[in-house]
């Protein structure tokens, strides 16, 4: 098993390519937020209703589950769903349920559609579920002459590990709402970037831990614990070298700017200010090839020029460097994954393989 | 050659540049021993009191780069949890808000109308709330700090708690207005900096965690990156566009009248040659009919000759037609000579920092002309008449004209040279600042 390990992670390390510069970012001191902030549940009902009977429960949720007779089916499901979740070692599994409505008259007669629940996956969250999961599932469609009805038709999370007295234990989403937002998400490149990695990372880690903590023998455990061990090394310097590359990144657009804005600016200031201020604006030290400080505005304009070049030449090694540490990273979680596979502990279906291609 | 003016003239010049410039001006030996004559005196043109301020303000604000260093660490030192630290950081936004007093005094001293076209309202509400802040603050750190045994037991008193609360609330304030207002300008964006390391000084003392600093801190980034946007109506950057884009047109302009901007550091000054006109003494060769009676038909005349009929007007040619004179010919030149020189702040000779104007003299006539000037032939039999002759002639005039354009295009490109320098000190200052803020976190951006 180490030999066929070795070989995938020097397959990973051979996957490294080269990336091409990415636009002039802004680094901040604090991360933005390139997700959009995470989508509010509607309802979560907390653990103290678990006391009563599970009618009791679901009507709190929404009555019409148990008018309609939709809750006995989310019961069965539920049990399965968290097995699945809990064998994957991930935070909760995701149900959908569909009720539609049939207006006659004022009465309206409400009837599930198909079995009125369906497993939609488990994950590290609802959101991650539904955007591996649910955004393109085909669904049986609502009947002729019915329309899905709003209140009952949800979304409803349910996590592995009940929380603490007073913290939710089940969550409900609006469909449309939650769908809306992660198509939107997935429509924009930065929070797409993030929803995705913080998704993957969260889904590795629960798995990672579940091996760890199932492992038959102690030599199973340790060799999930060196390659888990190796992931969060790997994330780190993958982490640190991303700062780097940032910080270099701002430093090569900073000098790119500061050079074109010196073409007129020299022609302003002395030179012994050109050179003060122009070092100012970007935080380096300005010298000619030889190390001199420039002594005509010409020498300055090309020092910036060159300095600008150097900047993002070196912004470019370290990008590449970048690369052949996240190709290393993600060869190391594939490795996890076929040491839970190799242990007979492979994820079940519905798959979270999408993620991981 | 014609000299309008001596030496005594060109120091005048200098001194009048100066006085205007409320600086002093940098000049050469190669300056002050130029050959070009000068005009008789420096004519002040509309503008320059414009310009002059902007000057003075620009030099003020490029001197806090220079100051920005210093051997305590200086405002971007490491963030650390100790009377002493504070005290360092107190001291400087002190330096700092003090190099903003004198900003404000220049831009009071301004006219009306420029003083509301640098915001001096809005200044002056921010200068108040965050001065009298970075007063608190100070005065807290230096004086009421020292009466505690230790850092904690400062941090933890009541007294001082408050304090603390009332500056990071007073400045939270100011500097929400500013963000509001979409205040982006050099002047206003230049108290992002101290409000900053104020409002982290007063939270870090609050016991706030370095998340939350860093969050505080990211805000003024943002605004500070906002500012420097050229994209953002009204900002640095979008100032330093506008005028580095006129200052190429003018300097075209100028070009196409014969004028190109020399390189910086050449500090001899600039002479044009707007027009040339040579001229030549010169008498024709026609008689000169002294005298003229009416006479009768058949009527005798004495001396001289006689014609004509009864009733016909008799002339007495006295003089014959004499051989015409053609005197020498001298050919003059118009020039404009313009001076570049660099002016710095004399209030902060340590951070010399030096921007360039360029004054125009009045244009004046040397002697000598190309071959290809034009001749005008006239009788002017001395030195004085010729060159009263080529001022007055319609090349003089043509010459007058271009350095007329010539000197309205300079009055413009001065204050484009002084408006680039106040928002290009402007963003040095705010890249510096965003550098001490990832400083101040133990990053390096």
């Amino acid at each position: 098993m180490r030999a066929i390990l070795k070989s995938l992670l020097l397959l990973g390390l051979a996957l490294s390519h080269s990336m091409g510069i990415a636009d002039d970012s802004y680094v901040r001191l604090v991360p933005s937020r390139p997700s959009m902030p995470p989508f509010a549940p509607l309802k979560a009902v907390n653990n103290t209703s678990l006391a009563g009977t599970s009618a009791e429960l679901f009507a709190d949720i929404q009555p019409l589950l148990v008018k309609t007779g939709v809750y006995l089916e989310m019961l069965r499901v539920e049990k399965l769903a968290l097995a699945q979740a809990a064998a994957a070692g991930q935070a909760g599994a995701l149900l959908k349920t569909r009720i539609a409505v049939h207006q006659v008259g004022m009465d309206a007669y409400h009837y599930p559609v198909g079995s009125g629940v369906n497993l939609v996956g488990y994950g590290p969250s609802a959101e991650a579920v539904v955007y591996y999961q649910g955004l393109n599932v085909l669904e049986e469609p609502v009947p002729k002459g019915m329309t899905l009805d709003q209140p009952s038709s949800l979304y409803v999370w349910i996590p592995v590990v009940p929380g603490n007295q007073g913290e939710p234990a089940y969550a409900t989403y609006d469909i449309n709402g939650l769908e809306s937002y992660l198509r939107v998400v997935k429509a924009n490149a930065l929070a797409r970037k993030g929803l995705e990695e913080k998704a993957k990372a969260s889904f590795i880690d629960g798995y990672g831990r579940m091996l760890e903590a199932t492992a038959k023998s102690e030599e199973d455990r340790k060799v999930v614990q060196v390659l888990l061990q190796s992931r969060e090394e790997a994330m780190g310097r993958l982490r640190k070298t991303e700062v780097e590359l940032n910080a270099r990144l701002e430093r090569a657009a900073k000098a790119a700017r500061a050079a074109a804005m010196w073409n007129t600016l020299s022609a302003v200031f002395s030179v012994g200010s050109s050179v003060a201020l122009a070092s100012a604006t970007t935080g380096q030290k300005i010298q000619t090839p030889s190390g001199q400080t420039p002594k005509t505005a010409t020498e300055l304009t090309a020092a910036l020029n060159s300095l600008a070049a150097e900047t993002q030449s070196l912004a470019k090694a370290i990008q590449q460097s970048a690369e052949v540490q996240r190709q290393l990273l993600n060869s190391l979680q594939q490795n996890l994954l076929n040491a839970g596979a190799i242990r007979g502990q492979p994820i079940q279906q519905p798959t979270w393989r999408v993620i991981l291609d | 050659m014609q000299q309008n003016s001596q030496g005594s003239n060109r120091r005048e010049l200098l001194k009048q540049a100066a006085a205007l410039a409320g600086m002093k001006a940098i000049a050469s030996s190669r300056m002050l021993g130029a050959t070009g004559a000068l005009g008789t005196a420096f004519i002040p043109q509309r503008g320059h009191a414009y310009v002059a301020q902007a000057l003075a303000i620009a030099s003020t604000i490029c001197g806090f780069i220079g100051s920005r260093k210093k051997g305590d660490g200086g405002i971007g030192a490491m963030l650390t949890a100790s009377i002493e630290y504070q005290r360092v950081m107190a001291q400087q936004l002190q330096d700092l808000q003090l190099g903003m007093a004198e900003v404000l005094l220049k831009v009071n001293a301004l006219p009306a109308e420029i003083r509301a076209a640098l915001h001096e309202s809005r200044m002056k509400s921010l200068h108040a709330e965050i001065g009298g802040s970075i007063d608190q603050y100070h005065n807290e750190v230096s004086a009421a700090a020292a009466s505690y045994p230790n850092y904690q037991a400062w941090a933890q008193n009541p007294l001082a708690r408050s304090r603390m609360a009332n500056i990071s609330t007073r400045i939270d304030v100011a500097i929400s207005n500013l963000s509001y207002g979409g205040w982006t300008d050099a002047v206003t964006s230049l108290y992002l900096p101290p409000a900053l390391f104020a409002s982290l000084g007063a939270m870090a003392l609050l016991g706030e965690s370095n998340e939350r600093l860093k969050a505080e801190a990211q805000r003024y980034l943002d605004l500070m990156q906002r500012a420097l946007d050229p994209a953002q109506p009204g900002s640095i950057g979008a100032a330093l566009q506008a005028r580095e884009s006129s200052f190429k047109s003018i300097a075209l302009s100028l070009q196409q009248l014969g004028v190109n901007l020399p390189p910086v550091e050449q500090t001899k000054p600039m002479e044009v040659v707007l027009g040339e006109q040579a001229i030549q003494h010169y008498i024709p060769a026609v008689a000169e009919v002294t005298k003229c009676r009416r006479e009768r038909r058949g009527g005798g005349g004495r001396g001289g000759s006689e014609y004509g009929s009864a009733d016909d007007t008799i002339c007495t040619v006295t003089t014959p037609a004499a051989a015409e004179v053609v005197g020498s010919l001298n050919g003059f030149s118009f020039k404009l000579t313009v001076h570049p020189l660099m002016v710095t702040d004399p209030k902060s000779p340590g951070n010399a920092f030096g921007i360039r104007q360029f004054i125009p003299a009045n244009l004046e006539v040397v002697n000598g002309a190309s071959a290809s000037a034009p001749v005008s032939r006239i009788r002017a039999p001395g030195a004085d008449t010729q060159l009263a002759a080529a001022k007055s002639s319609s090349a003089w005039q043509e010459a007058e004209n271009k350095a007329t354009r010539i000197r309205a295009f300079i009055t413009a490109l001065n204050q484009d040279m002084a408006f680039l320098a106040l928002n290009a000190g402007a963003t040095a200052s705010l890249q510096a600042a965003r550098s001490d803020v990832f400083a101040f976190f133990g990053g390096e951006a």
